[in-house]
């Protein structure tokens, strides 16, 4: 339906226009040719960008244990020790439990208690990432056994993910960088997990894995942007934390509180925008074509929001935890 | 989530199936978009091709649109087209342009139609590059004022303008052409 507003045209300019309204047919095999050679750039193209620099062992175990003071291995021996005597067992035996069973909430709380433990945001980032891969994997194996996953389920993978994204943050820009890429291998991962049982659920369980794979999306978004611009990817996090836009399910918590994350607020020096200008690449001899502009929808950052600092705030485990 | 905005972000993570669904499904207007200002089957292909790399070069520098594939593609065509013109400047009178012939037994027809259509061109690119993305997607390819913003990255206010000065200057242009002629 034309709107009310447009300019109404001249019939006899209209039928000049017209003159070139119609196109002839293309040609069928020039198009088949066509959508092939971009398919094998868009190949090309992903092979490209999945080849991050693997992290060597010996790097990996000197940054794990890197800055231990004696006391606190000490402390963890204890720890570990007292849990082998008392409730080892259980607890080993409840890291294979799943949602639905009763050992679950032992082996949410022997996950909390190894996050808080984490000396090194590096080794905070490891275990979140790890646990994340484990509610991808409870969701699978409650799909596959024909239950719908509770919303604790993924709203705590969603929790892991944002804790994740919140110490990538706190880093200086290789490690924000360095730590995207692994959150996103994580994303990607999930995603696939995702789609492939989603496509064999109906009904609520699909409904909620689509939640789950959009919001997979959105973070997947995120996390690429903010591998091309880390400190806009800072201000975009904070500003979601505060705005609360951050769950995958309009029932999960909306309140703008994020649990677990005590933020500091900090008004920001400079007030720019969060996106990075996109551009259409090859086009800047054209004057006017700088791009497409952000969406209206972007959260634009505001002058007065929390700004991460390279040494907190310390992200926590959401302490009533799904089970 | 509508179904064109998941295609834009499983296009970005380069979902091979998404691609695909990209190009059967924006190829063939790109394709007459380009046809339309270009005159010629060989540079429309071209554009086509053209844009759709230059959509991956984008994703792979991470600038990929946010919103709005449509309006995206389509602002890489018309700049394409642009920058052609004005590497090439005017375009040579060919015999063929790639148009349906009218009345394939009257060859002086035929070579009126396409005489037509290309001083129909030619006039098109007399108007500023916004303006002739205003003409074309509005009139030609049948977009609403919001979607042409969109493509333009422009208010819609903006587009009404340059929708009055694009019709201002082709009535000018074309009626006046013929007035003169008759």
């Amino acid at each position: 339906m034309k709107k009310r507003n447009d300019e109404m045209i001249n019939p006899r300019l209209k039928s000049i226009l017209d003159e070139i309204k119609t196109v002839p047919p293309r040609d069928p095999r020039r198009v088949a040719q066509g959508r092939a050679r971009f398919l094998a750039q868009a190949a090309r193209t992903r092979q490209e960008l999945s080849r991050y620099p693997n992290l060597c062992l010996e790097e990996w175990l000197g940054r794990t244990w890197k800055g231990y003071s004696t006391a606190l291995i000490t402390l963890a021996i204890i720890i570990i020790l007292g849990i082998m005597v008392t409730g080892g067992g259980t607890v080993y035996a409840a890291q294979d439990s799943l949602p639905n069973e009763p050992l679950y909430p032992i082996k949410i709380l022997s996950e909390d208690v190894r996050v808080e433990l984490a000396r090194s945001q590096q080794a905070e980032l490891d275990l979140l990432l790890e646990f994340s891969q484990r509610r991808g994997e409870e969701i699978v194996a409650l799909v596959s056994l024909h239950i719908t996953p509770s919303e604790n389920v993924h709203t705590r993978f969603e929790l892991q993910i944002q804790q994740a994204l919140q110490i990538a943050g706190n880093m200086d820009d290789t490690g924000t960088v360095e730590s995207l890429n692994r959150i996103r291998e994580t994303l990607m991962i999930q995603l696939k997990k995702i789609e492939y049982i989603r496509a064999k659920t109906e009904g609520k369980t699909a409904q909620i894995l689509t939640d789950l794979h959009n919001w997979i999306i959105n973070r997947l978004l995120l996390v690429e942007n903010g591998i091309a611009d880390p400190e806009g990817f800072r201000q975009k996090f904070q500003n979601e934390l505060q705005n609360g836009n951050i769950w995958a399910t309009p029932s999960s918590n909306q309140s703008g509180q994020y649990p677990g994350v005590r933020n500091t607020p900090e008004p920001q020096a400079t007030p720019t925008s969060t996106e990075p200008q996109p551009t259409i690449p090859g086009s800047q001899p054209t004057p006017q074509g700088p791009g497409p502009q952000p969406s209206p929808a972007e959260p634009k950052s505001t002058p007065h929001g929390p700004k991460p600092t390279p040494h907190g705030p310390k992200p926590t485990p959401k302490r009533s935890g799904p089970h | 989530m509508d179904l064109k905005h998941d295609l834009l972000q499983r296009t970005l993570l380069l979902d091979s199936e998404a691609l695909a669904e990209m190009y059967d499904t924006y190829s063939p207007a790109l394709y007459r978009y380009a046809m339309r200002l270009l005159g010629d089957p060989d540079l429309a292909e071209d554009c086509v091709a053209e844009t759709f790399t230059r959509y991956l070069q984008a994703i792979k520098k991470r600038q990929g649109p946010r919103e709005y594939l449509q309006a995206y593609l389509f602002r890489i065509a018309h700049n394409w087209i642009t920058d052609h013109y004005r590497h090439t400047g005017e375009p040579n009178l060919s015999l063929e342009d790639g148009f349906p012939l009218v009345s394939e037994d009257d060859p002086a027809q035929s070579t009126s139609d396409r005489l037509r259509r290309q001083h129909v061109r030619s006039v098109l690119r007399l108007l500023t590059p916004d303006q002739q993305k205003v003409i074309m997607l509005k009139y030609l390819e049948g977009w609403e004022n919001d979607e042409v913003a969109r493509a333009l990255g422009k208010p819609i206010s903006s587009v009404k303008s340059l929708q009055h000065r694009a019709l201002v200057a082709l009535r000018r242009i074309l009626l006046v052409d013929e007035n003169e002629k008759a």
